[in-house]
């Protein structure tokens, strides 16, 4: 899902809408237009039918994970060139492709935990979504993912738990 | 409150993109990470959403068997895939699989749904507008099937009438919750 238009065709069907890549005022657009057209067909919709899907990285320390994170997302968006949808120059408010996507810098959060909560809770907020979806620590070795799963567990799922989307 | 989820991409050791992997190396990717997903559940996550990507990008080309696998090992984890790519499949079935993994998981079950990506279509001969046709009729058939068990249809690319749909899922009128994503 990563057009508005795709977006309001799934709240008119009623389905629940997750996305990505983009930057967080780009997925704010596309969540606003699905509120809308929810909204207009009577069936209304919140954070519960919204779900941001990032990459996330966790180190033992801030610096460390932003190394780490920095390394995946050149090779993200290297893989990223075979998909003719994609866009190396996001211009959010350009015209282009109906079904185009760039990865803006919010795609990779990185940083500690409590950092890395933060910057969640706040492109959650921004957007108005109740789900966040992450997929850890992408391209670390084996054991540096395990430790980035209990981290964010001890430090990040609490604070989202707690946080009001 | 923000609920965590896992999006699971599930890559290939190595990148593994056309690159063949041994079989004693791709046995060991899938018990590790099947121990991590077990553990998940303790550590609080809402659940797992699984891509299903084909041709070495990923390795779960079929998510729903990682789905019913973890359904054995696990009580309040939600699991779905995020999502099937519905251009690749016969409708019909894959509702009676959602009504399978929604017994098997004990109402766990997540339905997300996908048009595919374009390099992936590509190498069956699939262009992206008839992937996004079958995707649409697909969708169709997918709403109708949830919605009642015996169902008809006649469109493009699938009909039939009378089809009764079964298993049922356990999460009614249609998992989760009536709204899928």
């Amino acid at each position: 899902m990563v057009s508005i238009e795709s977006a309001r065709k799934a709240a008119r069907r009623g389905s629940k809408i997750c996305t990505g890549f983009h930057p967080i005022d780009r997925i704010a657009q596309i969540f606003d237009a699905y509120r809308d057209e929810a909204a207009r067909v009577g069936r209304p919709a919140g954070p519960e039918q919204l779900a941001i899907r990032r990459n996330v990285t966790l180190g033992r320390d801030g610096p460390e994970a932003v190394e780490i994170s920095r390394a995946a997302m050149r090779a993200y968006r290297a893989a990223l060139t075979h998909d003719p949808r994609y866009t190396e120059s996001p211009l959010p408010d350009a015209p282009g492709p109906t079904h185009g996507f760039s990865v803006g810098d919010d795609e990779f959060i990185a940083g500690t935990g409590r950092e890395v909560a933060d910057n969640i809770i706040a492109q959650c907020r921004r957007a108005g979504a109740g789900h966040f979806l992450c997929t850890l620590n992408r391209g670390s070795p084996l054991d540096r993912q395990m430790a980035a799963f209990e981290l964010y567990a001890r430090d990040v799922i609490p604070a989202l738990r707690a946080a009001e989307a | 409150m923000i609920k965590p989820w896992i999006f699971e991409f599930f890559g290939a050791p190595g990148g593994g993109r056309d690159r063949p992997v041994g079989s004693d190396v791709t046995a060991e990717h899938y018990t590790w990470h099947l121990d991590l997903w077990r553990r998940t559940e303790a550590m609080g996550f809402e659940g797992i959403f699984f891509s299903e990507h084909h041709f070495g990008l990923g390795f779960s080309p079929s998510p729903n068997l990682l789905i019913a696998t973890l359904a054995t090992v696990t009580r309040t984890l939600r699991l779905g895939v995020m999502g099937i790519v519905l251009p690749y499949y016969q409708p019909w079935r894959v509702v009676e699989e959602i009504g399978m993994l929604d017994q098997l998981t004990g109402g766990r079950l997540e339905i997300g749904t996908a048009s595919g990506i374009p390099q992936e279509m590509e190498r069956i001969g699939l262009t992206v507008e008839e992937a996004n046709a079958r995707n649409a009729e697909a969708i169709e058939i997918l709403d109708a099937a949830l919605a009642a068990p015996v169902i008809s249809h006649h469109g493009k690319f699938w009909s039939f009438d009378n089809l009764n749909i079964a298993p049922r899922p356990v999460q009614l009128p249609s998992p989760p919750n009536g709204r899928r994503w």
